[in-house]
């Protein structure tokens, strides 16, 4: 059975400069998906808006079948949510902010927690504020993982990381999903990151939907074309005004 | 919420540390029997002092820390509501003057204790914390909507709004007098009506930053 732990329908929203238009995408369980576009194309404002950090102007979104704004508490237990930008208290420990964060989630697991900080290199009595940008996704992706969600939403992940952790991450994802039941949606503009684990990807280009369908379904239609057409060609192609 | 309240006194713990050392030297002192109308003259005017300032300093630096570290869409985003958030930002600086009123209480008992008269009112002290409340309540209610920098602005207005309003207004200095004398040895009726109009102005103060609040986009 293919139940949709993400939609979104027409959804809407405009600031002054910028908007996003008529957005709609579906994520199955069990899959990851990856949202890419160019900077300023609207990803980070689409996965604010799943978050619920900010509200449509109109269309719908459902998360794990329900809607974010009215089972806020009930969702956010659910999902494991890594910003764009790693915000956390600067003058406190690793540990202090992990005991903090675990306190908000029934399924915390401090010791998946610990396992999480020593694969990813990070010192839990280091401050946040001593951490490089680098360590703080470390640790924001440790305290994403550490409480079993059963979607995970990463804004941005592997931005700022070395070569080595990156492909430390993307595996981490694939084992994520490895159980069928849980599934990831990530925005990137590395769009070889998208080669090694995404199932499905959405191209949003200038604040609306570009393409969003399955990777490897996507790659045939556009090889029907261009035998070695890649995600980039793909992407250059889209933010090029092409379809 | 007590998990958010706990946050705000451990972050900002440095702020309690100087007032509760002074307190704890004033009572050793007078402990010790150190204790004169001389030191008495002097402790009282900065135990007023430190009333005055401990509620909307510390809400203030509580707010700061939070623009500082760009935490609030942090919080937002963790499974918490967000009415609980803007509510531990009132009750940890509540709970601040309430410890620092029981304090210099005990600190104003053991100086009387040396002195073998009484010469300072406790209540007094606590009826400044308790006019400090709405201020507080004004600036948190500007930093939920503006940031902090405004509710610094807010916090030096308001004091100096509040000073200045019976200066500028013909006549009101005189009146108002007698109210700053009586406010030295209140009764205890005054003060518990006072506590509890300043409360009430406080709480207000917050259902409004949390209707703020839920609006806000992160």
């Amino acid at each position: 059975m293919s139940e949709n732990v993400l939609m979104l329908d027409g959804v809407c929203k405009s600031y002054r400069g910028f908007e996003l238009r008529n957005v709609s995408f579906v994520l199955p369980r069990g899959y990851i998906m990856g949202l890419v576009g160019p900077n300023g194309a609207g990803k980070t404002t689409t996965i604010r808006l799943i978050m619920d950090l900010a509200r449509p102007d109109s269309g719908r979104i459902a998360v794990l079948g329900q809607q974010m704004a009215a089972n806020q508490i009930e969702l956010k237990r659910r999902i494991g949510y890594v910003p764009e930008n790693h915000e956390f208290y600067s003058d406190m420990t690793v540990n202090w902010t992990a005991q903090f964060v675990g306190r908000q989630y029934p399924t915390w697991n401090e010791a998946r927690f610990r396992e999480l900080l020593q694969r990813y290199d990070v010192d839990p009595r280091k401050k946040i504020g001593a951490l490089s940008k680098g360590t703080k996704a470390k640790l924001a992706m440790a305290l994403a993982l550490a409480h079993h969600p059963e979607l995970l939403i990463l804004d941005e992940p592997t931005s700022g990381l070395d070569p080595v952790v990156r492909r430390e991450l993307l595996s981490d994802l694939l084992e994520f999903v490895a159980d069928g039941d849980r599934s990831v949606l990530f925005s990137t503009h590395i769009t070889s990151d998208l080669e090694r684990v995404a199932d499905y990807i959405t191209f949003i280009v200038n604040g609306r939907v570009a393409a969003s369908d399955e990777r490897e379904v996507m790659l045939e239609r556009a090889r029907a074309s261009n035998p070695t057409a890649s995600i980039e060609d793909l992407l250059w192609t889209y933010a090029k005004g092409g379809h | 919420m007590l998990g958010l309240v706990w946050k705000d006194f451990y972050i900002n713990r440095s702020q309690l540390v100087f007032p509760a050392i002074v307190l704890c030297a004033i009572a050793l002192l007078a402990a010790v029997g150190r204790s004169s109308p001389t030191t008495v003259d002097y402790a009282v005017p900065l135990l007023f002092t430190y009333s005055g300032l401990m509620v909307p300093f510390f809400a203030l630096n509580s707010a700061m820390l939070e623009e500082k570290n760009r935490t609030l869409a942090f919080l937002r985003s963790l499974p918490m509501r967000a009415d609980a958030i803007v509510a531990s930002k009132f009750v940890a600086p509540l709970l601040v003057g309430v410890l620092w009123v029981g304090a210099s209480a005990l600190a104003a008992i053991i100086m009387q204790a040396g002195m073998g008269e009484h010469t300072v009112s406790i209540m007094s002290g606590m009826l400044l914390v308790c006019a400090t409340l709405p201020i507080a309540a004004i600036e948190l209610v500007v930093f939920f909507r503006f940031g902090a920098s405004a509710a610094r602005t807010a916090l030096i207005v308001v004091v100096g709004t509040v000073y200045l309003v019976p200066l500028l207004a013909q006549g009101l200095v005189a009146k108002v007098k007698p109210i700053v004398v009586a406010m030295m040895d209140p009764e205890p009726v005054h003060v518990v009506l006072f506590a509890g109009g300043s409360l009430l102005l406080y709480f207000a103060g917050m259902l409004i930053a949390q209707a703020i609040f839920r609006r806000r986009e992160m």
